[in-house]
């Protein structure tokens, strides 16, 4: 679990867990191990990881929009502007507090 | 699993960023993966794929719902209805796909899948009554 579950703020800057557990969980990739900041807080949410396997999804997880520089994510490889970022939704508990 | 990997080129070990290559996975499905995911990493999942490079255009052409698609949706929204299925489950489904079958499969054929696999899970539906009633479809059309 990333540390002060329910205590991360928007504008805080965090790294997302690098992990691929076995079991269903919607945090993509190319995120994994990258670091971005916190733009808004939604939820929370029953925690999907739980109820894809037939839990009841608690404790709910808040669900954090994470801004990160598309270069950051892609290198070389991302060829547009420099300054472009890119939002992605990630349950607070794939996120460690820098 | 182990794939068998074809390096497309060599690995810069002053480059940070991922490397894409080809990989064969155990059902003999090819898909493309970064390198970084899997040396020393979990073979990645078929749905799992948000930036991976594509050799053809999307094609966004807005497609008409065929008859069965229609009866597809609505059956989840029933299922779902009635504490049977949740979209978490439902995604589960199809992520449990095997690679090759995920990857030739349309949106709804997933869907279906997927609530076969989860209903025969729980034990609310048995293979062999899906099987049966597939059957039966399938004379009344010959």
């Amino acid at each position: 679990m990333g540390i002060g579950a329910g205590q991360l703020r928007i504008g805080d800057v965090v790294s997302v867990r690098n992990e691929t557990p076995s079991h269903h969980h919607r945090t993509p990739w190319f995120v994994k191990g990258k670091t971005g900041r916190i733009a808004s807080i939604s939820g929370p949410f029953f925690n999907p990881e739980s109820r894809a396997h037939g839990g009841d999804g608690l404790p709910k997880q808040r669900l954090c929009s994470v801004e990160f520089r598309q270069v950051d994510l892609w290198g070389k490889r991302y060829s547009e502007n420099a300054g472009d970022r890119l939002l992605v939704d990630i349950y607070e508990h794939w996120l460690e507090g820098r | 699993m182990t794939p068998a990997v074809k390096r497309k080129r060599r690995q810069d070990p002053r480059q940070t960023t991922f490397e894409f290559c080809r990989c064969t996975r155990d059902d003999d499905s090819v898909t493309v993966a970064p390198v970084s995911r899997i040396v020393g990493g979990p073979m990645p999942s078929a749905h799992d794929r948000g930036g991976l490079p594509t050799g053809e255009p999307i094609d966004q052409t807005s497609l008409e719902w065929a008859d069965w698609e229609h009866l597809v949706n609505a059956l989840v929204g029933v299922l779902r209805r009635h504490d049977l299925i949740n979209v978490d489950e439902l995604r589960r489904g199809i992520e449990a796909m095997v690679p090759a079958e995920y990857e030739s499969s349309s949106y709804y054929e997933r869907w279906s899948a997927s609530i076969e696999h989860i209903l025969v899970e729980k034990g609310i539906l048995s293979a062999e009554e899906i099987t049966a009633a597939v059957r039966e479809i399938d004379a009344k059309w010959e």
